[in-house]
């Protein structure tokens, strides 16, 4: 393409929009995971059911102390009721004194 | 990772597991709901192309380290905070129309199309009349976190070509978009679903909307840019990009808008699609879902219901495969395919004295498959349902209705919906053509979501004492 020396000169506005959503820094990390109470939250895809079985044996493994509360006991967090499945981990979380969240399978 | 999300927003801290390729995609969803630098444990590689031995051994090789790591080791990245965006009235770039649209293009802005510049001027133009506040903000984009805006909503509409009169349409179109129910956050997954707008009601026609010959094909101005502009909305304020949201295998092109024959309608007795859905008789309306596949089912022949129904019930089902984990699995009671129907065989059922519910009816029983192929599709084929269950134990759980278990022959026939209302049907297309076309759709990755189109003139645009409503922030 090639533009005549005639041609308008156009002053285009940006397409996009502002973040409505403030920025917060992530959660603090944990300094070990010994003693601590894990969440296993799957999306019921992606071979989560075989490999957060083996996630869990090493980190029983490295960690004999560390308390896992598995997968199933929040359901399927990407089926229809995601939405509100999603929307009650909060309390779900909090209630079962959780301590870290493992969440999958993002593919 | 918006279950990562929740804990996170609790104080909780999180890793999310995410194949190789989805790091960017991961992040930009955290990003969008307020939250930066989330831990990522990134697998080598797809799980689902792997052997069982090769994914528990790489698993255990890199992820469960990466998986301690998220959980445990501070990061020191800081905020990707906006300093460097434009605010909404900067100008971007000046100069020709090459300048303009090679600067959009270097940045992501265009699909590739040639745009229309943007100028204040004419975005100026595009509201003038309409009575909307510029600024109002109708929500925020649930991927992105950007604020939707009438402004953004106009400047977008300029640059693809929309004219001031389609504006009620888009902010229509944006209500679908911030409708929870709708899902537009699932608009950039793999499977590539895009979103099939069918408008409805007594001003279509008036504003350009095309129903006939064509009618899914570029042509008709209005159609066309209003599906344009959806497709730059979603690229623009919701993020959709492949560097952002959008993981799209393939994708399809922008769909233009499918406007339904209102006159066949009216002569046979149907109800549009929109009435269908829950809205009011004679409104003006939006439909809109994401589509996965599409088939046309050409050159249908027969002059009565009985004889066309089966190869409507054929294409139908050839269009159903790994979707039906809508059925169950990803979504539950939410593949609801749709069949358009050309005004001739609208007309043919019609004539036989045949209801839309007749039609439904008749189409719920031949759009079957074998139950063996139905559970492949979703399970051995696609692991797309977990657990990998059988049909006969779906309906025994009560998740889904006897007629899939007739009996436990794996060769039975089963329905590809629940019911028979789940297939839509809409009437459009050549009215000399005796062709179909079916489209699965994409659960609730973009389910069914229905509006009204409001025409009135807004009253929230302030205009000084002299008449003129200059726009400024």
């Amino acid at each position: 393409m090639f533009s005549r020396s005639d041609e308008p000169t156009y002053h285009a506005v940006w397409p996009r929009s502002p973040h409505g959503v403030q920025v917060r820094r992530r959660a603090d990390r944990l300094p070990s995971l010994e003693g601590a109470r894990i969440a296993f939250l799957w999306d019921y895809l992606f071979r989560g059911d075989e490999l957060f079985p083996v996630l869990e044996a090493e980190l029983r493994k490295r960690f004999p102390g560390v308390d896992i509360v598995g997968y199933d006991v929040f359901g399927n967090l990407h089926g229809s009721d995601e939405k509100a499945r999603v929307g009650r981990l909060p309390d779900d979380l909090r209630t079962r004194g959780v301590d870290a969240v493992v969440s999958g399978m993002g593919c | 990772m918006r279950a990562a999300i929740a804990a996170e927003s609790i104080g909780i801290p999180s890793v999310s597991i995410v194949c190789e390729g989805f790091e960017g995609q991961a992040l930009s969803t955290a990003r969008g709901h307020g939250h930066d630098g989330l831990a990522l444990a990134v697998t080598e590689g797809h799980v689902d192309a792997m052997s069982t031995d090769e994914l528990v051994v790489s698993f255990r090789a890199t992820v469960v380290d990466r998986v301690i790591a998220g959980l445990t080791v501070e990061s020191a990245e800081g905020h990707d905070d906006d300093s460097g965006e434009p605010a909404a009235l900067d100008i971007v770039v000046s100069g020709s129309i090459d300048d303009v649209n090679r600067y959009f293009l270097d940045r992501g802005w265009s699909e590739g199309h040639p745009v229309l510049p943007p100028t204040r001027e004419r975005i100026e133009a595009f509201l003038a009349d309409s009575g909307h506040d510029p600024w109002k903000v109708l929500g925020v984009a649930s991927s992105s976190g950007r604020d939707v805006t009438v402004w953004s909503i106009a400047v977008n509409a300029v640059m693809a070509g929309c004219r001031p009169e389609h504006l009620p349409v888009l902010l229509a179109l944006a209500e679908v978009l911030l409708d929870p129910a709708y899902g537009a956050e699932h608009s950039g997954n793999t499977t590539g679903a895009d979103a099939l707008i069918v408008l409805n009601g007594p001003k279509a026609a008036a504003l350009g909307f095309h129903h006939g010959a064509s009618v899914m094909r570029e042509g008709a101005h209005a159609n066309t840019a209003v599906g344009r502009w959806l497709r730059l909305y979603l690229r623009n304020v919701f993020g959709f990009t492949s560097d952002e949201h959008d993981k799209a295998t393939f994708g399809n092109p922008a769909r233009v808008v499918l406007s339904e024959d209102q006159a066949c309608l009216d002569e046979i007795g149907w109800t549009p699609l929109s009435v269908d859905l829950g809205a009011p008789i004679g409104a003006d309306t939006v439909s809109v879902a994401r589509m996965n596949s599409g088939t046309i089912i050409g050159s249908v022949f027969g002059s009565t219901p009985e004889e066309i129904v089966p190869y409507l019930g054929n294409g139908l089902a050839r269009t159903a495969a790994w979707d039906l984990t809508h059925v169950y699995g990803l979504g539950h009671d939410q593949f609801a395919p749709l069949l358009v129907l050309s005004p001739i065989l609208a007309r043919t059922f019609a004539r036989a004295g045949w209801s839309k519910t007749d039609v439904q009816a008749a189409l719920f029983e031949h759009a079957r498959i074998p139950a063996s192929t139905f559970e492949a599709l979703i399970g051995e084929w696609s692991n797309l349902t977990a657990g990998r269950r059988r049909l006969v134990d779906l309906v025994a759980a009560g998740l889904l209705p006897p007629v899939f278990a007739a009996s436990d022959d794996p060769q039975r026939l089963v329905p590809i919906v629940t019911r028979p209302e789940r297939i839509r049907i809409a009437v459009a297309g050549d009215p000399t053509r005796t062709n179909a076309y079916a489209f699965s759709n994409d659960g609730p990755h973009g389910w069914w979501t229905t509006t009204v189109i409001d025409h009135t003139p807004a009253s929230d645009l302030v205009c000084s004492v002299d008449g003129s409503c200059r726009i400024d922030r």
